[in-house]
């Protein structure tokens, strides 16, 4: 499959501007041109053959290195997604972001799907991640592909706007020690150790331990603390063994127990018309084993087996819940008569999901099964120029029953330097636990008979076991030049054709407001994306990504108004620019700059949702930082970020989290390899 | 629930693909390429003793044994090195290689390893090779294919006794430095 770790590979390749790689000259050596590190990106064995002529994937790949999430000085994985373009990451408090692809942003972003090492991090209870929840030693990721666009084909259901996968490396890439401390303003510290090594001429491992203290924010109100201090703990292991030069296994986990504070706004309790505010803890525990293991059958044969068990619990003021999930999936490649590679693949998942009842959620405990299929096939219409791949996922859940998510995708190679690619997919995001057969308390009114006051009347988002899956019909195109050997473009655009999207329908119970799922709005959403890389000198680099999104979305007349859609078509930027440069000022000394501009979008008034949006200003981000490596095993950081201001709102969150202004945050860093 | 068959249907496909086998040669010719562009990489960022660095003349970039490049060394005669022309040399016998600044040592002389090592001690010889465990027997760089993706282990400790010196940023990038 064309975004498979080993393909992805490659697609990093071409992100990092090494074009020439598949280019085949006969008489010179093109190689010679390139830097080391371009060198170590690409591959030369059998496997990397195929995963090379795929460089170019038909597909919106842009991929995080290790190298960008260092020098960004990030300290969380969300916040790193905002150096890729097409995606929004706003950041609501120290601990909860809205993170989204190409539209409908949202603390419940649900159009978005999120694998780490290809465990599912999607929460089926509200179609959403848990940003907070998503850690994991920043130091040992690899890279983080970020696929805009339908993802269905390959990876099943909720991939309606994109895929992130974030991969960790391998654990013969973690010999040695890693220990790391950071402190900052506003409570903010950071303590990190990684010990890995072999254990026997065939097998490596790992073990880390990490603890974050996020610095508190402001509330936008009356600018008093925002209460919203966060504090993940987690520790994991890897182990990679490679028994043959073609078998390979991992096997990994991880566990984390992750506490902190906040302000839950507007918390509805009693039968108070009006929301009160409460001051909660924040308690996710959770953990994982996953298992992978990997067999080359030559002729550009392979099968890929792999497992895991996740369970993850979450008790706070709103929601109360724990999921156990064991997936299961067979993977096979093989190449069919020298021009064709053909990918197929078959899936379990058995998903277990247990609920408390809180003020503001109702879930029922579930039990629910995933069957699914895939088949993919890439085909070479003219050598080493044009390449056609079509593939479909068929899945049988248990909201919907069978879904199809096929997908037809062109790759022409016009000239060595460009590439060009379109496609036409459709993908469905399948409900959520809450939209079937949930409720969830948004606010409460005083009910009136005329003007004789009768109680007080609650307004609920009601599930509906009718709900159905959304459904995107989506049309892309690209293209990826590389003009100089240090200047490289990659452009992408797209159609998206929605239908079926989710909105809540008003009826009246008595007092209460019973707002039901139903899937009432239809629209698009269109675009461009735009990333550039450019290496002036061996000391300079810079990194430009630019999306732009214009969206309509209309509800259907007989099921409510306008302003439900015309706010979600506003609660993402319409323009979107990252500037990121890296200084190499001295042989020890590196100056990064990240610069970040967001339009402005509309926030919603989450104690009146039926009122008016609120208009959030753009703003201007700029992060920097310096390293100083006086030794190699050293490495020292001061780091700034949103330097430019002392906080904004980067977004309201829909209901739970009170406004809440991002404040400037500077933080110093030591990190010691040895 | 009629997902079943259809996983069923797949799955017996999928391991009828599987009893098909033929087997396809590796690219060498693309590996070797990238290789011979490491040499140059490798020669960059090294520091030889000033005498050497001083010496007006060729860098000289020798082969012992087979060589495994074929043309892709041939476009290294256009580059240089600290503003010197460099000079491709192949050779069979060991004995020639101490007019060498860096030397690829081919999986050839695998049996003759200590004799190149012992010959190369105590001078500012870059030895490479894709020999496994090149470097902990005393090689100055050895080749790793990590996943497909070439990377390598630098002999620092040895490197420094020979008077070598490389950049911080080669350093960086090695798989390992003993």
């Amino acid at each position: 499959m064309f975004f498979s770790k080993k393909k992805a590979t490659a697609a990093a390749l071409v992100c990092s501007g090494c074009f020439q790689a598949a280019v085949a000259a006969s008489e010179t050596n093109e190689y010679l041109e390139l830097d080391l590190s371009q060198l170590m990106n690409i591959t030369v064995t059998s496997v990397a053959k195929k995963e090379q002529r795929l460089s170019d994937a038909a597909a919106a790949v842009f991929v995080i290195t290790q190298e960008d999430i260092r020098r960004s000085g990030v300290t969380t994985i969300a916040d790193a997604l905002a150096m890729a373009p097409g995606i929004q990451v706003a950041k609501i408090s120290a601990s909860k972001w809205s993170v989204s692809s190409r539209g409908f942003a949202g603390y419940t972003s649900n159009k978005l799907l999120v694998l780490m090492d290809g465990r599912s991090v999607y929460s089926p209870a509200y179609s959403g991640v848990f940003w907070d929840a998503q850690n994991t030693l920043l130091e040992d990721i690899d890279r983080i592909e970020v696929i805009r666009g339908p993802g269905g084909t390959l990876w099943g259901a909720n991939a309606v706007n994109g895929v992130i996968n974030i991969i960790t490396k391998n654990a013969t890439e973690t010999k040695g020690t890693l220990v790391r401390a950071s402190a900052g303003n506003g409570g903010a510290m950071s303590t990190a150790a990684r010990y890995g090594g072999a254990l026997s001429d065939t097998i490596s491992g790992r073990l880390y331990l990490t603890y974050d203290r996020s610095m508190s924010n402001a509330l936008k109100e009356n600018g008093e603390d925002a209460n919203d201090t966060w504090k993940p703990l987690q520790t994991g292991f890897r182990l990679d063994g490679e028994p043959a030069g073609n078998k390979e296994w991992t096997l990994q986990g991880d566990l984390y127990d992750n506490g902190g504070d906040q302000w839950v706004f507007p918390h509805w309790t009693g039968d108070s018309p009006l929301p009160s505010i409460r001051d909660d803890a924040l308690d996710a525990k959770g953990g994982n084993l996953l298992g992978r293991w990997r067999q080359e059958l030559g002729n550009d044969r392979a099968l890929t087996f792999k497992a895991y068990y996740d369970f993850n619990k979450r008790s706070d003021a709103v929601f109360n819940l724990a999921f156990d999930t064991i997936d299961l999936d067979l993977q096979y490649e093989t190449a069919l008569g020298g021009r064709q590679n053909l990918t197929m693949g078959a899936g379990y998942r058995s998903i277990t999901g247990d609920f408390d009842e809180t003020f503001q959620v109702y879930l029922p405990d579930r039990s629910d099964e995933l069957h699914s299929a895939f088949l993919q096939d890439e085909i070479n219409l003219v050598a080493d120029r044009l390449w056609l791949t079509l593939g479909s996922k068929y899945e049988h859940n248990d909201y919907t029953g069978s879904e199809w998510q096929p997908s037809a995708r062109i790759l022409w190679k016009p000239a060595d330097r460009h590439s060009l690619w379109t496609s036409v997919a459709r993908a469905v995001r399948t409900p959520a636990i809450v939209e079937q057969h949930g409720r969830v308390l948004m606010g409460r009114y005083p009910a009136s008979l005329g003007t004789t006051p009768i109680g007080i009347g609650d307004i609920n988002f009601t599930g509906n076991p009718d709900f159905d899956s959304e459904i995107v019909t989506a049309y892309e195109a690209g293209h990826r030049w590389q003009a100089t050997d240090t200047l490289s473009f990659d452009l992408a655009l797209f159609y998206n054709d929605y239908d079926e999207i989710y909105t809540a329908q008003p009826v009246q119970s008595g007092l209460d407001i019973d707002s039901v799922f139903v899937n009432a709005q239809s629209g698009s959403g269109r675009g461009v994306e735009l990333a550039a890389d450019w290496k002036p000198r061996s000391w300079l680099s810079f990194a430009l990504a630019y999306s732009h999104l214009e969206m309509d979305l209309t509800t259907d007349a007989a099921v409510g108004s306008q302003a439900g859609s015309d706010w979600v078509t506003k609660a993402s930027p319409r323009h979107q620019v990252s500037l990121r440069s890296s200084i190499a000022l001295a042989e020890n000394w590196r100056l990064n700059l990240w610069l970040r501009h967001v339009d402005t979008i509309s926030g919603r008034n989450s104690t009146n949702l039926l009122g008016d949006s609120r208009l959030l200003d753009a703003y201007t981000l700029l992060d920097a930082n310096l390293i100083w490596t006086p030794f190699r095993e050293l490495e020292v950081m001061l780091a700034g970020q949103n330097l430019l201001d002392d906080g904004q709102v980067r977004y309201l969150s829909e209901y739970q989290t009170p406004a809440t202004e991002i404040e400037r945050g500077v933080y110093g860093k030591v990190t010691w390899r040895f | 629930m009629h997902a079943k068959p259809f996983i069923t249907a797949l799955l017996t496909a999928l391991f009828l693909f599987l009893g098909t086998s033929l087997s396809k040669a590796d690219s060498p010719e693309l590996e070797y390429k990238v290789k011979a562009a490491f040499l140059l990489n490798f020669a960059k960022f090294t520091a030889w003793p000033l005498p050497a660095e001083n010496t007006p003349g060729p860098f000289t970039l020798c082969v012992l044994g087979t060589d495994p490049f074929g043309q892709s060394l041939d476009g290294l005669a256009e580059k240089q090195i600290n503003g010197n022309n460099i000079e491709i040399r192949r050779t069979a016998s060991s004995a020639a290689i101490g007019q060498c600044r860096l030397v690829f040592v081919s999986k050839s002389e695998q049996a003759d390893l200590q004799k190149v090592l012992r010959l190369t001690a105590g001078h500012p010889i870059v030895t490479v090779s894709d020999m496994e465990g090149f470097a902990a027997a005393g090689g100055t760089i050895e080749f790793k294919n990590k996943e497909g993706r070439l990377s390598f282990i630098i002999n620092n400790t040895k490197a420094r006794m020979n008077g070598l010196r490389f950049s911080s940023s080669l350093l960086t990038l090695a798989l390992e430095v003993l």
